[in-house]
């Protein structure tokens, strides 16, 4: 299907035989009597990297939250969505409970909202360890050390005593993903990861992202507003609009030939504010730095 | 101020900051430190940096709305003078600004029309009676792609783009000779970006107006202005033609900036 890019360390792919990581459809949220998303389908199959895009109100963080089984009171999902092969519908309590953290774990745009600010970024990633790993002692600070260097976070020993108001944005964001990685889920999924960051600190949070799914075989969904971060590390998009999935394919074939003239114009766009930069250089992976 | 020192400006300067630095109160440290930037008459600055960079106090201060702790802001070659009414006035009328969220920047309990007329009476500009108010507002709307009835709804009957639109025609009221618009686009979907910025190319094009564009986003300041200042921890690193910028950076941190946005592949 869609595994263009290189494929290296993801290949593992289809082994549990036809259930698909993440199976979404016929997907809608009510609000009441309004419906908010009307129409949404996607598979996820373990390593795939797929990307949700769309515009303000077009429902797709409605659509991450309930692959979550997450939505808030007193909005309601129908249809299907599970989640290794759990229904996140029906059992978005306590049956839900066990898939997120094990299975699904989500990254979302403002890590000082879901952090905790009173308490220390080690006892932070310390909690999923040992609720999901059983990790006690000195094996669970080692492994929140390693959590902390495993998203390329500098000093992890400091880090680890810090709290979040001590630290930058991208520092914070990088330690969401720490916390997300920390019990080995199969699916992560990022809600707008960067759009709260600087440029530069942007660029260092997709490597991170690209690079730990990468060498985790973990499936990656992604949903951004902007076509170009989704296109950097994900194989697959679905564009969502007024709370309908509309065109789902390749990235490369809904950047050069898409079906929907909304999704046309959604490039159309992305291409001629770009075009107004030179071409960019070749080689060299931007953005290391994150201060 | 290594290679701030840029190509000469061929227009005397409208509006500019001068060896200007700026400390908040009961701060430790500068957050503008020895500032140059200057907007010549029609012409577009983009001042563009990340978070902290000082790019929204320097617009701030060039809008009249803290006192530098050093150096001075010009308009049309004299130093900002706020103590005297009637040049606060006139210095409020000819500079007018446009902010990053048009959800905030709107009165939600105003009509769209008493808003877009607020600056024509709190700034005692020509139009003196309702009715003259009423046709400027209507023209205003136009002018901004908005059908003149606009002006007896409410904000919230409209989206982020007219709502942004909204706010454009308000600060172009006592008609300004330069336009301050501090992320005007941050807040919006991409497709009604790219309408805002053309409006924004369009209305400087038509008014002769200055545009000083605050934005961290290199390609909307690319997309609008001429000139370009980038800055990084409240200096400005490097400034010049947008183009010469863009293609040729000669500041490290410009680069970084530069090769930091993610593209379209």
């Amino acid at each position: 299907m869609s595994r263009a890019r290189d494929g290296a360390g993801r290949v593992q792919g289809r082994v549990q035989g036809g259930v698909p990581l993440v199976e979404v459809s016929g997907l809608r949220v009510h609000d009441g009597d309004r419906e908010l998303v009307s129409a949404v389908d996607l598979r996820v199959e373990p390593g795939d990297r797929v990307g949700i895009i769309g515009e303000s109100g077009s429902g797709k963080s409605l659509t991450a939250l309930s692959m979550l089984g997450l939505l808030p009171h007193p909005l309601r999902a129908s249809g299907t969505v599970r989640v290794g092969g759990t229904d996140m519908v029906a059992g978005a309590g306590r049956a839900g409970d066990r898939v997120r953290g094990s299975t699904i774990t989500a990254v979302f745009q403002e890590p000082l909202t879901s952090l905790d600010p009173l308490m220390s970024v080690g006892r932070q990633i310390a909690w999923p360890l040992s609720r999901h790993r059983g990790l006690r002692g000195r094996e669970l600070r080692t492994a929140v050390l390693d959590a902390l260097s495993d998203v390329r976070l500098p000093d992890p020993e400091r880090v680890a005593r810090s709290y979040i108001h001590e630290i930058s944005g991208g520092q914070r964001q990088r330690v969401a993903i720490a916390i997300a990685l920390a019990c080995r889920p199969r699916v992560l999924l990022a809600d707008e990861p960067t759009t709260a960051l600087d440029v530069t600190v942007q660029a260092g949070i997709l490597d991170l992202l690209d690079t730990a799914v990468r060498d985790r075989g973990m499936a990656l969904v992604l949903i951004s507003h902007d076509l170009a971060v989704v296109s950097r590390i994900t194989d697959r998009v679905l564009v969502m609009r007024n709370g309908r999935g509309i065109e789902q394919g390749p990235v490369e074939r809904i950047l050069t030939a898409p079906a929907e003239a909304y999704t046309e114009q959604l490039v159309a766009s992305a291409r001629a504010l770009e075009a107004h930069l030179p071409a960019p250089r070749t080689g060299g992976t931007p953005g290391e730095g994150d201060a | 101020m290594t290679s701030a020192a840029s190509e000469p400006s061929t227009a005397p300067a409208l509006l500019a900051a001068e060896g200007v630095s700026y400390r908040y109160r009961r701060a430790a440290r500068d957050v503008l430190v020895d500032v140059d930037v200057a907007v010549g008459p029609g012409a577009s600055l983009g001042l563009v940096g990340e978070s902290g960079a000082g790019k929204s106090t320097l617009a701030q201060l060039l809008l009249g709305l803290h006192v530098p702790t050093a150096g001075r802001i010009l308009f049309r070659g004299e130093p900002l003078r706020l103590d005297d009414r009637a040049a606060r006035l006139a210095f409020r009328r000819s500079v007018q600004t446009v902010f990053q969220d048009p959800y905030s920047s709107l009165d939600p309990r105003m009509t769209v029309g008493r808003s877009v007329a607020e600056p024509l009476v709190s700034l005692g500009t020509a139009e003196r009676t309702a009715e003259e108010r009423r046709a400027r507002v209507g023209a205003l709307l136009e002018s901004v792609g908005l059908p003149a009835n606009a002006a007896s709804r409410y904000p919230s009957a409209f989206s982020g783009g007219q709502r942004q639109r909204i706010a454009i025609a308000r600060a172009l009221a006592p008609d300004p000779a330069v336009l301050i618009a501090d992320e005007p686009v941050s807040a919006l979907d991409m497709s009604v970006r790219i309408q805002i910025v053309d409006l924004l190319r369009d209305l400087a094009a038509q008014r002769g107006l200055s545009l000083v564009l605050v934005s961290h986003d290199l390609t909307v300041v690319a997309a609008l202005c001429e000139n370009i200042a980038v800055l990084h921890d409240g200096r400005v690193v490097e400034q010049g033609a947008t183009d010469r910028v863009l293609q040729a950076p000669a500041d490290p941190y410009t680069r970084r900036l530069i090769d930091a946005i993610p593209r379209l592949p």
